[in-house]
């Protein structure tokens, strides 16, 4: 049977260049629903703005980016403005790149997860009746008299 | 004994607690066992039930050249703690290799 709370597991994703970004395998749900609120803050349309940003955002943990050659720190460690900030600065063409790939990451763990709740509604429920101890050793020789 | 101000609790790669205020203090000269009272300012109760937690403490210290200012982490893990209003008391490890940035 599966948990109901996770342990915290971190995923590299490739991307081009060799560069790379370590993010969050699953949002928990506190997570998930900070990113609701970011994206749809009153619950009606979206902020087209933060769509892209907040899911990064929500996920990424380290990555190898540069700027100049330089490596661009990145961790959940650093205050939320310069995370948004860094992120924004992105180029593009690398923004995009880190969302499809992080897209195409909770594809396959929606799929791992569908996958998992099939299993267990197939597996029969261990039997919730214990056998009595007579049952389980045998015929016993002791006597209640 | 260590005395400084800005620290962490870590589990895994969330932030369990924040720190403001701490002293570290070896419980015997092979410093395989360190005691922590630290001030907590800001914590998830249920990351603070998990395990293993670790404590992180920063500082800054000179390069080599005397100049260059090194952002240096320092972790111990934490053997057991309490948590009473903001006063945090644990037993830690001995520290783990210690991070650069």
């Amino acid at each position: 049977m599966s948990d109901d709370f996770d342990d915290p597991e971190s995923v590299r994703l490739p991307l081009t260049d060799g560069k790379y970004v370590d993010i969050k395998k699953r949002l928990n749900h506190g997570e998930t629903e900070d990113l609701f609120a970011r994206i749809s803050p009153y619950g009606v349309g979206v902020n087209r703005r933060e769509v892209r940003t907040a899911k990064i955002d929500a996920y990424l943990l380290a990555w190898n980016l540069t700027k100049k050659g330089e490596p661009v720190p990145m961790s959940p460690d650093l205050p939320e403005n310069v995370r948004t900030d860094t992120i924004r600065n992105l180029t593009s063409a690398r923004a995009v790149e880190i969302h499809k790939a992080i897209e195409a990451h909770e594809e396959k763990e929606a799929v791992a997860r569908a996958d998992e709740k099939k299993t267990s509604a197939t597996t029969p429920p261990a039997d919730p009746i214990l056998p009595l101890p007579s049952a389980a050793a045998g015929p016993s020789d002791r006597s209640v008299n | 004994m260590i005395t400084d101000v800005v620290g962490s609790i870590r589990w895994h790669y969330y932030t369990a607690a924040g720190i403001h205020g701490y002293t570290v203090s070896p419980c015997n000269k092979a410093g395989t066992a360190w005691d922590l009272v630290a001030t907590v300012v800001l914590s998830d109760a249920f990351k603070m039930a998990q395990t293993p937690l670790v404590f992180c403490a920063m500082h800054t210290k000179k390069g080599l050249d005397g100049k260059c200012v090194v952002k240096t982490e320092w972790r111990w893990p934490i053997l057991s703690c309490q948590l009473v209003d903001h006063q945090l008391t644990a037993r830690l490890g001995p520290p783990e290799d210690t991070a650069h940035e």
